[in-house]
This record gives structure tokens, C-alpha cells and sequence, in this order.
């Protein structure tokens, strides 16, 4: 770790060495280790440290932007001059002169010590038991578990000096058996709050549940969405629909419809990163402070979010998401919350008189018809048939092909049980989503 | 730091236990140019260096990377990755075993005529301007971008067998994307494809050779005219795929489930698995007598071409599907090493602070005979489907679903009315199976594609397709909704 005094002092001496009106440095600093393993066995062992400096300039020009490695003198000096010289040959960008100015940030604890000293041998130490207990039941492990720790330190030259560190595991089981397998995940930034041999035992659970497999032809079903398949969903309706880039080029879906009833009116989606459920931070990737942001209320499309760029765009200030500066993306809720429910899982299963149960699905892909939110995907690692409240059989793996917009306009029951799921493609992504009954989702194929 | 790395690969090689060693330390440079909707969006410009080492202890695996480079730095990096070898031991003990490999000291830099980052700024900036202009000449087109980006490496990688190899590569590539949008719905075209155009292991040179200013028009009006078009029908008819979706349909139902690793299960929990043996090698039908498809990573200008891999294998061809037979995977020292053979150097890693894996090289679909306008002529009823624009297939490579932006009608051997939004799906070997006609080396592109996700983290690698046009029977298109 470099520390709050050693980064914040670097990135002042930078700042104040460049002379220039406008100019912005953010160092980003992870120590990681992830282990990997696949048939009962550690395939992979790996640990980095990476310090990177993204420096943006406004100097009587465009954005001028780069990325260096180093916290050195010679290398931020170098790293001001190419962006500061790049930025000048480009058209200003009207509206957008400045960067962000100091504001407040709330305390945000994410940081702990036993996290952040929690590496190879601990994980490996865990996994040794795991696999262990996996073999007695006939099952192979297959996963990663990841932890470390990341600091970000942010100066620009209207005042702003902040500093933020925060530790975080994520682990993801799959239990494999000849026939089946079962899927379980947990994400977090106390490594106290893991119980590894419980997480295991809810993806073996999921290997072993079921009798033989039925298949099921394409058409239309019930499902049990757990937490992880709605949060695949979630992650790729927020990606086409809720960020300041999508809206203002008009593929949005919410484009043109805020204020307007588009889902059903039990759904409200918000993003809120000073929630401990994800990656809680006191302030984007530009210094804004982070604050709940409501997304869709009571069905309603309530807004999409935005960084200082894409805000000045529409005369409106940012709602502190800014991502990466390297990110085209532009500005994107990263910290998803779906309000819960008020029926536990089981309720909502024992009540069921025949759906399918989706743990999780696989490779969705949401650019079908953006316009309707069109998505498809694979079920994987656990589907389950319920019958009369119950799971009955395991299912042959389903291809959907929706609109996201019909599916969560057909929500029968929400859960009051949470779980925050990571991104697949954001470091920092986690939503953190209940389980939903959902009438008539369709289906259009199968491998079976 | 390249001597201190040398040096330490070798010390901790002759430490107790130690099976092998070896490091990397690479340097990237990248440039991202971007013109949107009439300005310059974007001009990236980043820089990348860092070292990385793996330590096989007791046949298990440790690596530890950095990017910070003071002294003492490697040395402490070195210790890491045994720690972090023998905390794997203690678990998966004697579960790697790595094929032979002739250490080589050797160079290799990738060949260009113009280096992009040497080119002044204006000119590029100046020739997105030009490939931008007509793209937005029309009120339906809400979005018009035009993207050049340049990125070289610099590798060098010692391992304690003694290989010393440096490597440079120079990549360039460039694209130019419309949307159009009426009463909400949105239609895309890109050229030269989907992914931000097509990208080489060349320089500048090939950048200009794409030919962006005379098809912008094209790809705006076509956009403009999906808007009006009818939907895809779902039915099962004749597919003809067109090479830039060709190459997408490789990457996905071939070069993926190819990967020996996936066969055997390590990234099962994330990119999932795949439906092949490896028993399956020289006995299984991929497709019709009419597929044969090759990894090569030494066809010129591939974008998955390279002197070495980062295992220090030098750069193969290897016959993955012969007349429709599966022929050969992707394989690795280690993987390799199971089945006593030999890897055919496909380990690649995304940077300095990632392990390699198996990775696509160019996984090629070798061109037939057929000209386009006769596969088509020949066609009474079907469609022709060009430039994805949606992909998913399952986890173990079998059900795919893709949609592409743009297709036509086939009837009566004639390209006829324009449909949006069309969608095919299948099961890899049944689709692979159904193909009847390859299209012949005009309509043979080597797409390269710089956007490969797999592994965990994450790590992003640059890949290549050459693929021709290719007709398939019966295939299920358009969605029951």
C-alpha cells in the first residue's frame, strides 16, 4: 500500500508543478491475488501490484488524456505534457471548462486489516478443506477466490484532494458432479463476512438437488429468477439503458421516457455506493461525492446517471459516476441496488405450483433490440423444475431470448433476501439484487 | 531490470523444489483516436510497463507481478511467486508436469512499413475527418464515429531452461460506425466491420489501405434503410454467412471450444467448458467435407501472429479441423504435457501482471471455390446475413445464437429485399455439418479482432480470423417472440 500522505503528496507536487489552469491526476493502486482452481486442483496462483495515473487536462482545448505507471516525478511531469499538449490541438468542449470542485464526502469504511493481509496461503488453506469435503460427496471444485486491496487518490487543480482505500474479496464456487452442477457466489470488502465452507456447500447443494433432467421444449414459462440470473440481466439493462452516453445518442430505452411508467410498479432500481452491500466509495473517479440515485421508481423511468462530461452536455450536474477516465463508456451505475420484496426465497418457491428455477445464466448478450431491451442468454449450473412448491427435477439447459422490459413487467414476487453480485466486465461493478418470480418468460432453445 | 530478471529466474530455479522459472517484462504502448458525431471524442494516449514471473514448485503454480521498478523490486517479486507456488503446492501438489521445449535466444519484431505512433497527430486526426464526413450527411443518423488505434508491445521473456527472447509488435486498425434511430428504434452499420473496424500486426500503412472515406456513404444509407425494412422471419431456411461474420462464427463455435484448457475443465466456473474430448481428436465430425480450419500464427499481418508465444514455443500453424474431422486444440506446455506431447505455442498473456493462457492465434476457415455471386445464384431461397451485432453460445460451446445488422433475401438465386434485425441460431457441430459451400479466396478476409475476453481476471487478447463467405442448410433464423 503507498498511503494517503505519500499519494495525495506525489500527485500536489505534480499538480502544482504543471502550472497549468486545469489539469487533473487520479492514481489507482490494487494489490490483488486470485486463486483459481478446476478439478479439485489450484491451477493458477496469481498476485499483482499496479499503480496507474490517468491525467486529464483542460487547457485551452479539448480533454487531453493519459495513463502512465508510475507515481514518479519524471513520469507524471511527461504524462502532463502529452495530455496538456494533445488537449490543446482539439476543439474546447462547450460547456465543459472545468473539472469538479471540492465538496464534502460522507465517511465510508471499507478497509479492513485482516482483508487486506488475507492471501495465497489463507485461500489456499480454505480450498483445502473444500476440496475435501467436495470429494466425500463425489464432487469436483472448480472457481477463483480473490482478495486484495485498492486505493484511489484524487488531485486536480481547483482544490480537490481525495483519498479513498478499501479491501475486497469475491469468490464463486461451481460443483461439479458427472451429471450436474451448482453455482454459488459471494462478494465483499470484509473477508469476516465469507464463511467459505457454507458458500461451497450451497453450490454443491445445487450439483446434488434434482432427480434426473427433463427437457423442456421452447415456449413460454414461470421462473424463480435468483439473485445472480437477475443480476446478469440488470447488468446488461443498466449497460444499454442507464448512462448519460446511451441516452443522449438515443438508444436508451429510458430516452424520451422519463417520468413514464415502464416496468412494473413493484420494480425500483437504484444505484447507491455508499450502501455496504457493494463496493462502497465516498466519491467517483472525478472527486464527485457518491449518493443514492434512483433509476426506475415504482416502474417508472426516474433518470440515468452522469459524469461532469456528459452532464455539461445537457446543462445538468454529475451524479457522481464517473468511471475510469480510460472508460468510453462514460458515466455508469456500478453499484446496483434492486429495492427487495417482502417474502422470504422459500415462501416464494413453496408457493409456486410450476416454474422453472434459474441459478444463473451464461454469456447474456443484450444488443439484440436495445430499443425493448431484447436480451438472450443460457442457463447454466443449476435449473431447476418446481413443481407443487418444490424442485422436482433438473432442467436441460434453456436459451431465453426477452425483452427485460416484458420480464419485470411480469414480476409475480420479489424476495426480501439481497445478494450483491460482481460485474463479469467492471472491476468495481457489484448489484446487489433479490430473487423474483417472473410469469411467462420466453424460451427459444435448447441443447438437449 | 531484464539482467536482474535473467538472473533471478536462474537463482530461484536452483532452489529446492523448484521445477521452473520464468519472466516477462513488457512494455505497451496504445493510442486511441475517436471522431463522434463531428468532433474528436477521444485521443488516448497510454503507456504500460511491468514485469511478471511464475515459479513452477513442486509441480504447482505461483506468479507474482509489479509494476514498480525500484531496486530490490524483482528480487522481492521472485520470493512472492515461489511463496505463492508452494502455498498451491500444499493443495495441488505434482499436478502440472510441463512438455519439452528447445530454449531459444532469439528476436522477432512484426513487419510495418509506417509506424502509427511516428505519423503527427494532425494527419491521423486529419484522416478520421475525411473517413467521418459523409457519415452523418442525413437527420435519421444520431450517432457517426470514426476510430483509429495504434498499440506496440514490447516483450521479453527469460526462463530458467535458459530461452532469451525480445519481441516487438506494432498492431494498427481503424473502423467507422453509424446508428441510425426513428421513433426509438435504433440501426447500426460499421465498416470495415463490427468491433471498431479490422486491425493487423501492421502499421499505418494498413490503416490507410481500408478504404474508410469511399464506404461511408454505403453504410449510412443502408443504416437509414433498415429502418424501413421488414424483420427477419423466424423459419428455417439456406444461411449464407458473409466473411466478416464468418470470422465471429469461427472465434465463437470453433476457435473457443479448441482451447485445451477449456477441454479439460480450467475455466469451467467462468468461461465455461466445452462439448470436445480430447479423445475426440482425429475421430470426431466438426462439420461437412467442406470445413477445414487452421491455427496460424505465422500468416503475415494476422493480428494473432507472433514470433513466440509466452511460453517461449515459437509460433506454429496447426490443422485444428481437416475435411470436417477435428484434427488438433490449442495447447499449451502444460496441456500438451498431459497427453505427451508438444505445444503448439499458443500461451499468451494480456500484459505484464497476468499469467498466460491458451489463446486463439488466427484460427483461419480455409477458403473453397466458391464465388460469392454463384453461392448465391445457386441459392433458390435463403438469406444472406452480414456483421454481427449480438453473440452469445452456451458454456460448453454448443447452442450459439448471434445476430448480425444487416441481411438480405435470397430468392430465386437473387439478392433481393433487405431485413433487420436478423438472428440465427444452432448447435456447433449440426451447424458446422449443414455447410455445403465455402466461398473461395476473394471473398477470404483476415479479420482481426482486439477484443478476446477469457480467463480470470480478465485479460483481453488480440486475435485473428481469416474466413471466407460460407453457406449452411436448414438453419433456424429469426426468434419466436
Amino acid at each position: 500500500m503507498i498511503g494517503q500522505d505519500r499519494s495525495l503528496k506525489h500527485l500536489k507536487a505534480a499538480v502544482k508543478r504543471s502550472n497549468l489552469d486545469q489539469v487533473e491526476l487520479l492514481m489507482v493502486a490494487r494489490e490483488s491475488g486470485c486463486t483459481r482452481f478446476a478439478n479439485s486442483l489450484i491451477h493458477q496462483n496469481v498476485f499483482e501490484e499496479r499503480v496507474t495515473v490517468f491525467i486529464r487536462t483542460l487547457d485551452h482545448g479539448g480533454v487531453g488524456l493519459t495513463k502512465v505507471p508510475s507515481l514518479e516525478e519524471d513520469m507524471l511531469s511527461e504524462g502532463i505534457r502529452k495530455a496538456s499538449e494533445t488537449g490543446r490541438r482539439l476543439t474546447p468542449e462547450k460547456g465543459f471548462e472545468t473539472f469538479p470542485a471540492p465538496q464534502p464526502y460522507k465517511d465510508v469504511a471499507a478497509f479492513s486489516e485482516e482483508t487486506a493481509k488475507f492471501r495465497h496461503l489463507e485461500r489456499a488453506d480454505r480450498l483445502k478443506d473444500i476440496f475435501a469435503e467436495a470429494a466425500t460427496a463425489r464432487l469436483r471444485m472448480a472457481g477463483a477466490f480473490t482478495t486484495g486491496a485498492e486505493e484511489v487518490a484524487l488531485v486536480n487543480s481547483n482544490g480537490i484532494e481525495a483519498y479513498h482505500r478499501s479491501t475486497s474479496f469475491e469468490v464463486a464456487f461451481t460443483a461439479l458432479s458427472e451429471r450436474a452442477s451448482g453455482f454459488a457466489c459471494r462478494v465483499g470488502t470484509h473477508i469476516r463476512d465469507l464463511n467459505p465452507q457454507v458458500l461451497a456447500q450451497e453450490a454443491m447443494g445445487k450439483a446434488l438437488a434434482g432427480s434426473e433432467p427433463v427437457v423442456l421444449p421452447p415456449g413460454k414459462y414461470t421462473v424463480i429468477l435468483e439473485p445472480k440470473a437477475l443480476a446478469e440481466l440488470l447488468e446488461w439493462t443498466s449497460y444499454i439503458a442507464f448512462g448519460a452516453r446511451r441516452y443522449q445518442e438515443g438508444t436508451s430505452f429510458i430516452a424520451g421516457k422519463i417520468g413514464e411508467q415502464i416496468v412494473g410498479e413493484q420494480i425500483t432500481l437504484y444505484d447507491d455506493a455508499l450502501e455496504p452491500g457493494g463496493f462502497p466509495r465516498p466519491f467517483d473517479y472525478e472527486g464527485v461525492p457518491k449518493h443514492r440515485f434512483d433509476l426506475i421508481r415504482g416502474g417508472k423511468a426516474a433518470g440515468v446517471v452522469y459524469d461532469t462530461r456528459y452532464g455539461s452536455r445537457e446543462g445538468k450536474n454529475s451524479t457522481g459516476h464517473a468511471t475510469l477516465p480510460s472508460s468510453e463508456e462514460g458515466p455508469l451505475p456500478l453499484n446496483l441496488y434492486m429495492e427487495p420484496g417482502d417474502r422470504s426465497r422459500d415462501e416464494i418457491l413453496s408457493s409456486t405450483e410450476r416454474a422453472i428455477l434459474i441459478t444463473r445464466f451464461h454469456y447474456v448478450n443484450g444488443l439484440l433490440e436495445p430499443e425493448v431491451a431484447l436480451m438472450t442468454g443460457m442457463t447454466r449450473d443449476g435449473t431447476f423444475l418446481v413443481e407443487g412448491g418444490v424442485i422436482t427435477h433438473r432442467v436441460e439447459d434453456l436459451r431465453f431470448t426477452d425483452s427485460v422490459l416484458r420480464i419485470l413487467n411480469h414480476v409475480t414476487a420479489i424476495s426480501r433476501e439481497r445478494e450483491s453480485i460482481k460485474s463479469w466486465w467492471s472491476e468495481e461493478g457489484v448489484y446487489t439484487i433479490p430473487a423474483v418470480r417472473v410469469e411467462g418468460m420466453t424460451f427459444t432453445g435448447k441443447t438437449g | 531490470m531484464r539482467d536482474i530478471l535473467r538472473e533471478e529466474t536462474k537463482r530461484v530455479r536452483r532452489m529446492r523444489g523448484v521445477d521452473y522459472a520464468d519472466a516477462r517484462l513488457v512494455r505497451r504502448e496504445y493510442e486511441g483516436l475517436k471522431m463522434k458525431n463531428g468532433r474528436i471524442d477521444c485521443v488516448r494516449r497510454e503507456e504500460d510497463r511491468g514485469f511478471g514471473i511464475r515459479v513452477l514448485y513442486q509441480g504447482a503454480w505461483g506468479f507474482a507481478s509489479s509494476n514498480r521498478m525500484e531496486a530490490g523490486k524483482a528480487r522481492r517479486v521472485v520470493e512472492l511467486a515461489l511463496d505463492i507456488a508452494r502455498a498451491s503446492a500444499r493443495v495441488s501438489k505434482g499436478s502440472v508436469i510441463l512438455s519439452p521445449v528447445e530454449p531459444v535466444v532469439d528476436a522477432y519484431s512484426s513487419r510495418w512499413e509506417i509506424d502509427p505512433f511516428r505519423v503527427p497527430l494532425e494527419e491521423k486526426l486529419s484522416f478520421l475527418e475525411k473517413a467521418f464526413r459523409p457519415l452523418m450527411k442525413a437527420p435519421e443518423i444520431k450517432v457517426a464515429e470514426s476510430n483509429l488505434d495504434s498499440f506496440r508491445t514490447e516483450i521479453w521473456f527469460g526462463s530458467s531452461d535458459g530461452a532469451d527472447i525480445t519481441q516487438e509488435i506494432l498492431e494498427s486498425g481503424a473502423g467507422i460506425h453509424v446508428v441510425a434511430i426513428r421513433d426509438g428504434e435504433p440501426q447500426m452499420r460499421s465498416y470495415p466491420n463490427a468491433f471498431g473496424g479490422n486491425f493487423a500486426t501492421r502499421g499505418y500503412e494498413f490503416v490507410l489501405g481500408l478504404g474508410l472515406e469511399k464506404e461511408g456513404e454505403r453504410i449510412r444509407e443502408e443504416a437509414i434503410a433498415l429502418l424501413s425494412a421488414p424483420p427477419c422471419p423466424h423459419e428455417r431456411t439456406t444461411l449464407i454467412v458473409a466473411s466478416d461474420q464468418m470470422g465471429l462464427q469461427v472465434h465463437e463455435s470453433c476457435g473457443h471450444p479448441v482451447e485445451l484448457d477449456r477441454v479439460l475443465g480450467s475455466e469451467i466456473s467462468l468461461a465455461g467448458g466445452s462439448f470436445l474430448q480430447p479423445t475426440d481428436a482425429g475421430v470426431l465430425r466438426y462439420g461437412s467435407d467442406h470445413v477445414n480450419i487452421v491455427a496460424d500464427a505465422t500468416v503475415e499481418g494476422g493480428l494473432g501472429t507472433f514470433g513466440f508465444d509466452d511460453e517461449g514455443v515459437r509460433a506454429k500453424r496447426t490443422d485444428i479441423v481437416r475435411e470436417g474431422i477435428l484434427s488438433g486444440f490449442l495447447t499449451s506446455r502444460e496441456t500438451a504435457g498431459v497427453f505427451g506431447g508438444e505445444s503448439n505455442g499458443t500461451m499468451r498473456a494480456d500484459g505484464w501482471n497476468r499469467i498466460p493462457l491458451i489463446r486463439m492465434t488466427n484460427i483461419n476457415l480455409e477458403p473453397g471455390d466458391w464465388p460469392l455471386e454463384e453461392m448465391i445464384r445457386e441459392t433458390d431461397r435463403g438469406l444472406l446475413v452480414s456483421t454481427n451485432k449480438s453473440w452469445s453460445i452456451d458454456d460448453r460451446r454448443l447452442n450459439f445464437q448471434f445476430g448480425t445488422q444487416i441481411a438480405w433475401e435470397i430468392r430465386r438465386g437473387k439478392r433481393s429485399r433487405m431485413l433487420k434485425n436478423p438472428i440465427y441460431t444452432g448447435i456447433t457441430p449440426e451447424f458446422w455439418a449443414k455447410c455445403d459451400a465455402v466461398g473461395d479466396r476473394d471473398s477470404w478476409t483476415l479479420w482481426g479482432i482486439p477484443s478476446c475476453g477469457k480467463g480470470d481476471p480478465i485479460q483481453t487478447c488480440h486475435v485473428g480470423h481469416g474466413a471466407p463467405v460460407a453457406r449452411f442448410r436448414d438453419i433456424e433464423v429469426g426468434v419466436a417472440k
